[in-house]
């Protein structure tokens, strides 16, 4: 399965992939939200989008929103998102996000919100 | 420190880079949701991110920080200076925090209270949107704690991490001080498409933003070092294939492709070490904004050409220079408000910071618009210092004056203030400028301001170079230090270097040279090897007239090569403990040669160059002096050597043919009206009319003390006046030297003519017989 990364923080890509590969996941990276629309448009087809919330250019909700409305209804999305964005999360779901993510995480939340989605065995 | 931790320091660094950018624009267009909204997320991204690793200090004081920031961005605040000022002193103490994890893997101790409440005060204008805030705050923190320990999570999952390829995001470890944020913005040169086309708008500055992961990479500094490294050996290489495979066509049209490609390859290469330098430049706006508060100043500053680029290891060597500049044109140059508007000037004065290129180098400038240096008071100073002499200043023209501010242990400031004027100069600025293969000018005029101009070489790690010979070997001279050649053909040798006191002087276009021969230089004291005065006057001689620490000299070599570009190696520490090279080249030859360093030369042969000034200064002051002091001398030649000849000595001067010149023993004399003289041949005259009677040679007859001596010259050239500069007993048929007609002259020594065996001053009718009978 192919695993679109979208964040604005090195670090956090970086802690995502390392997860991700772990699990046999295949990742791309994107740092903002157009260029991971990008991503969708030109590369193989993503099973799964794990989407920032605050990003320079376009930001994750913005970028969700455009996903849908161009039809990428088969890629799951989870948005990562940090505690102080409590409300965001309400309305990521409303725009169509499947599942969210709590900053900071680790292996476990990971794989318990993947499993979620029915990626992984929990 | 592992991988992950590594990455988030420098992504966090970089945050605080742009953000500091942000505030310094923030000041000016305090509403711009543009630059409060990338100020937000610098501060945003390093509270997400510190989460992970389990650094709670930074976590509370960036959550404090991104409180205040989240209402400003919604429009909820409005920023003001206090803001501003509160916002500079969260990026300070974030830094702080950064710097101790970088160094010691944690966050230290440290006292934030103050700072975080005085974030929260900040909030208060509004009451409402506060108490929100800080309910906000407390269901945070509550959060925060019921999460488990982040860093044992880091180094549960760190190890069984599979390898991320390279490719992908290089997530190589790097020098904490570069800024890759600028480095993705303005590529390394390995970007494909152009960079986030972000709707910015037209009319504001772009915000810097960190998008483009996906057509740049970051590359770890020691392995680009690497590159270059290999590269240089390719060159190399090439150069080699390129002479052994002229003859075989096959081979040629081969060997063509490959000096095609490896020129490609070196070029793109050495672009992946540039860097814009607007890296540099971007930590200007906040020292300006706070030197001018402390100082009473009001400052504008303008930035140009910052996307110009640089290597990358000498936009670093710039930095402190460049800092230098910029302090002293706040704290020297710019004039307070009250002066300013005095001067019929506006009360805000303009610095200017300008990068361009120039060839082969890119010029950066610091100009102002301030009071400009007075020459007196450099003059004065300099004076006053005992840099230079009064005698000598007073001769200075305004442009050399300015110059005199590069020296050591200068420094105009009248006070001592807390900005610059603390014993460090802008000898400084010049001697790190120099270090990197750079030159330092500066522009003044009194009144209107100055411009100080940073000549720097694009790259150091290939430099065209000038190859020269010394001692059968071949060495490389930077071209950066070498101003200009001078030949000297065999003939010339003896007359054109002249010494004093031992220097040896060469002299260009009226002004004296200091010499240093490179030979003498690389072995002193062996006589074996280096050649003596008569061997080197055998062979033809070549000045590189090179400019180094503040000086100029020549470097006396065998022979030139050609100018090659050469490839800039390290030296082992035993070669660069001698100090005399910068480092080691291969020539397309094969051959190694060491690099010269200008600078450590010259600062090698500093004796001489302190004689040159003495000289120098001599000079002036016998010129100041010339009416009472001067004597008067005649100018004669002996086979090219020239000699002064008292001219209140001197009684007549006589053309004779040869014969004329009778021997006693094997002295010559001459008879001189009944007189027999003793005729002094130290030029070798006499020796080199070869005996035919014919001949012409000149007698110059001399009074010294009670009797009269001749001397045997070629010529008389010209009577001039000089005066003894001092004695040297040591030198052979010389009392001294005098400066005659521009040229340092040995004056001969009348007293040290031997008397004629039979007493001073017998008669010559006596002894006419007696020679006659002798020469007969």
């Amino acid at each position: 399965m192919r695993a679109l990364i979208v964040d604005d923080s090195r670090f956090v890509r970086d802690f995502l992939r390392g997860l991700l590969e772990e699990k046999g996941i295949e990742c791309e990276e994107a740092s903002d939200g157009k260029a991971g629309l990008t991503h969708l448009h030109d590369g193989d087809p993503f099973d799964l989008a794990l989407v920032d919330w605050n990003m320079p250019v376009m930001d994750g909700l913005d970028m969700l929103k455009n996903m849908r409305a161009e039809g990428y209804a088969d890629v799951k999305v989870m948005m990562v998102t940090t505690e102080a964005e409590d409300d965001f999360i309400i309305r990521s779901l409303d725009a169509g996000a499947d599942e969210y993510l709590m900053k900071p995480f680790d292996n476990e939340a990971l794989t318990e919100k993947l499993a979620m989605l029915g990626f992984v065995e929990a | 420190m592992d991988e992950l931790t590594r990455e988030f320091l420098i992504e966090s660094q970089e945050g605080l880079d742009r953000m500091e950018r942000c505030l310094t624009d923030l000041e000016e267009r305090p509403h711009d949701t543009e630059l409060l909204g990338e100020i937000f997320r610098s501060v945003h991204t390093i509270k997400g991110t510190t989460g992970f690793l389990g650094f709670k200090r930074l976590e509370r004081l960036a959550h404090a920080g991104e409180n205040l920031l989240g209402l400003l961005r919604d429009g909820k605040l409005s920023a003001n200076q206090v803001i501003i000022t509160g916002l500079l002193h969260l990026m300070d103490a974030l830094r702080g925090i950064l710097k101790t994890i970088e160094a010691d893997s944690n966050e230290g101790e440290g006292e934030d209270a103050e700072l975080i409440g005085r974030l929260h005060d900040l909030q208060h204008p509004e009451a409402a949107v506060a108490s929100l805030n800080a309910k906000a705050a407390v269901g945070n923190s509550a959060q925060a704690k019921a999460a488990p320990p982040a860093p044992p999570m880091v180094h549960q999952t760190r190890p069984s991490l599979p390898a991320i390829p390279d490719a992908e995001t290089a997530p190589a470890p790097k020098a904490p001080a570069n800024r890759p944020a600028q480095i993705e913005a303005k590529g390394p040169a390995i970007e494909s498409k152009p960079l986030a086309d972000a709707p910015a708008d037209p009319g504001k500055p772009k915000v810097m933003t960190t998008a483009a992961s996906d057509s740049t990479l970051r590359v770890d500094v020691m392995l680009l070092n690497r590159m270059m490294n290999l590269v240089g050996e390719l060159v190399l290489t090439r150069n080699q294939i390129l002479q052994a495979t002229s003859l075989d066509p096959n081979l040629t049209l081969l060997s063509r492709r490959l000096d095609m490609v490896t020129a490609d390859l070196r070029e793109s290469v050495m672009k992946a070490r540039m860097q814009p330098v607007s890296n540099v430049f971007s930590k200007f706006p906040r020292i300006i904004r706070d030197l001018s508060q402390a100082l009473n100043r009001k400052v504008r500053l303008v930035m140009e050409g910052q996307e110009t680029e640089l290597d990358k290891s000498l936009l670093e060597a710039i930095k402190d220079p460049l800092t230098h500049a910029v302090r002293n044109s706040l704290d020297h140059g710019i004039e307070p408000p009250d002066v300013r508007i005095a001067a019929g000037k506006d009360p805000e004065g303009t610095l200017k910071l300008r990068a361009y290129q120039e060839s082969s180098h890119v010029i950066i400038e610091v100009s102002d618009d301030g009071a400009g240096i007075r020459v007196e008071r450099v003059r004065a100073k300099a004076i006053e210092r005992g840099l230079i002499a009064a005698e000598r200043a007073a001769q200075m023209a305004e442009r050399e004056l300015l110059q005199l501010i590069f020296l050591p242990g200068f420094s105009t400031a009248e006070a001592v203030t807390n900005v610059s004027g603390r014993g460090v100069g802008m000898d400084v600025v010049r001697t790190n400028v120099e270090k990197i293969g750079g030159k330092v000018e500066i522009d003044s005029r009194p009144g209107k301001g100055t411009t100080l101009r940073l000549r720097i070489p694009l790259t150091l790690a290939i430099i065209p170079a000038l190859i020269v010979r010394s001692l059968n070997q071949s060495f490389a001279l930077p071209q950066g230090a070498l101003s200009e050649l001078v030949h000297i053909p065999p003939e010339r040798v003896s007359t054109a270097i002249e010494y004093m006191e031992g220097t040896p002087l060469y002299r260009l276009r009226g002004q004296l040279l200091p010499l240093i021969f490179l030979d003498r230089l690389l072995s002193p004291g062996s006589a074996s090897t280096s050649l003596t005065s008569e061997a080197r006057a055998e062979r033809d001689n070549f000045i590189a007239v090179l400019d180094a620490d503040g000086r100029r000299f020549g470097l006396v070599v065998d022979g030139l090569a050609d100018p090659e570009e050469i490839v800039v190696k390290p030296l082992s520490g035993v070669l660069k403990s001698i100090g005399l090279y910068s480092g080691a080249t291969v020539l397309g030859s094969g051959d190694l040669a060491l690099i010269l360093d200008p600078g450590s030369i010259a600062s090698r042969a500093g004796v001489a160059m302190r004689a040159q000034e003495e000289e120098q200064a001599g000079i002036v002051q016998e010129e100041a002096e010339t009416d009472v002091m001067a004597s008067r001398y005649l100018l004669v030649e002996a086979l090219e050597r020239r000699a002064a000849v008292p001219l209140g000595d001197v009684l007549r001067i006589e053309r004779i043919p040869l014969s004329r010149i009778e021997y006693i023993g094997y002295r010559p004399v001459l008879n001189f009206e009944g007189q027999l003289l003793p005729v002094e041949d130290s030029g070798g005259v006499l020796a080199a009319a070869g005996g035919n009677p014919e001949a012409q040679l000149t007698v110059v007859v001399c009074r010294e003390g009670n009797r009269h001596v001749g001397i045997a010259v070629s010529h008389v050239l010209d009577v001039a006046a000089g005066s003894e500069l001092f004695e040297a007993g040591s030198q052979h048929h010389a009392s001294g030297v005098t400066l005659l007609k521009d040229h340092v002259t040995g004056i001969v020594d009348l007293a040290a003519v031997p008397p004629l065996p039979f007493g001073s001053h017998g008669e010559a009718s006596q002894l006419n017989e007696w020679t006659t009978e002798t020469v007969a």
